[in-house]
């Protein structure tokens, strides 16, 4: 039986700081998503259905409806996915750690509140994680992603279309804040980001007829240097494995 | 916007099916911890690869003209290294390009 401790006013509560960040969150995705020329029902959308912001962000820093041409369904699909393969271990790590006979359609809800924050502080709890406990986690953390993002919307839209191309940047000052601080704590990291950036930029400099589009060049570029760092720095381990994202 | 409008939902819910598999594949069919130590690096560094290929160069074309992209992004870079949350970040930055924009 559940502990006392193992509430959904527990998970709630404990998740109350990634309810305020996600409120920041969602609202600077969704005020890109608008400056981008997405409609209101766009980023709003976006949000109730994903829950994330590295694929979110992606997805708004692609598809920008100002700057054509619109990349091609797959990908940007694929971009996501790559994005998103970590939700396979961050998924794997708490499944491990539920309470047993949780049903199969249980477990799907569970599955609807993994992201990066959500399993950091539902994975640094002692004991077994019940279902009460992760459903407080992802009330908490839907919520502020959601009312961030409504507020984003709705507060872009009130800002004049000739003055919103500059809110474009608070996207890539988020992937920075993302990358830049891990990319100091870890060498692989470091090196990942700084060979992704030239692959990207030397395939988008080849000739007009065999250059890749975009959303195709920053993946190989992505995966490239993803490749060569888990390739290259391997028996380092130490500040690699914590399955933060 | 009607054939904008199909594209973009399709986007939205076929990345979210995706997602979701994702997240929800491990969580039903208990599969067996991802052992190898290549791979569970790989999929931790692709995020941060993705994303800087992301940045790099498509930042300095985000504020329609280099001069207050360089700022923000300064901005940005500065930010995060000194460790200031995520939030702060897109905010600071967002600023710095404004104001770039209108007052040089």
């Amino acid at each position: 039986m559940t502990s006392e401790d193992n509430t959904f006013r527990r998970g709630f509560f404990d998740a109350l700081p990634i309810c305020f960040g996600y409120l920041a969150v969602g609202f600077t995705v969704a005020v890109a998503a608008i400056a981008g020329g997405h409609p209101l029902w766009s980023p709003i959308l976006l949000s109730l259905t994903h829950l994330s912001g590295t694929s979110q962000g992606a997805i708004v820093g692609r598809v920008s409806f100002a700057n054509p041409p619109l990349p091609g369904l797959g990908e940007v699909i694929l971009l996501c996915m790559a994005l998103n393969l970590r939700y396979l271990l961050l998924s794997l790590a708490v499944s491990q750690r539920l309470s047993s006979g949780i049903s199969p359609l249980k477990r799907l809800l569970v599955a609807c509140s993994i992201t990066d924050e959500n399993c950091l502080v539902a994975l640094s709890r002692r004991g077994n994680l019940s279902f009460c406990y992760m459903m407080g986690i992802f009330l908490s953390s839907y919520l502020g992603w959601n009312i961030g993002t409504a507020l984003g919307a709705f507060g872009a839209n009130l800002i004049p279309p000739e003055y919103t191309k500059p809110l474009e940047i608070s996207l890539y000052a988020m992937f920075v804040a993302i990358i830049a601080p891990e990319a100091k704590k870890s060498r692989p990291v470091l090196a990942a980001v700084l060979l992704a950036a030239f692959c990207n930029v030397a395939l988008l400099s080849l000739p007009e007829a065999i250059r890749p589009g975009k959303s195709l060049s920053v993946l190989v570029s992505g995966a490239l240097a993803a490749i060569a760092a888990a390739a290259l720095f391997n028996g380092k381990g130490k500040e690699a494995q914590n399955g933060r994202g | 916007m009607g054939a904008d409008s199909g594209y973009m939902l399709s986007i939205i819910f076929l990345v979210a099916l995706g997602t979701f598999a994702l997240r929800a594949i491990p969580l039903v069919l208990f599969s067996k911890p991802v052992k190898n130590p290549f791979a569970v690096r790989l999929i931790e560094y692709l995020p941060y690869s993705i994303l800087s290929a992301m940045v790099i160069p498509g930042i300095f074309s985000s504020t329609g003209d280099t001069a207050s992209s360089m700022t923000g992004f300064a901005a940005a870079l500065a930010l995060s290294l000194c460790g200031l949350p995520l939030p702060a970040i897109a905010l600071a930055a967002t600023v710095a390009a404004y104001l770039e924009i209108y007052l040089f």
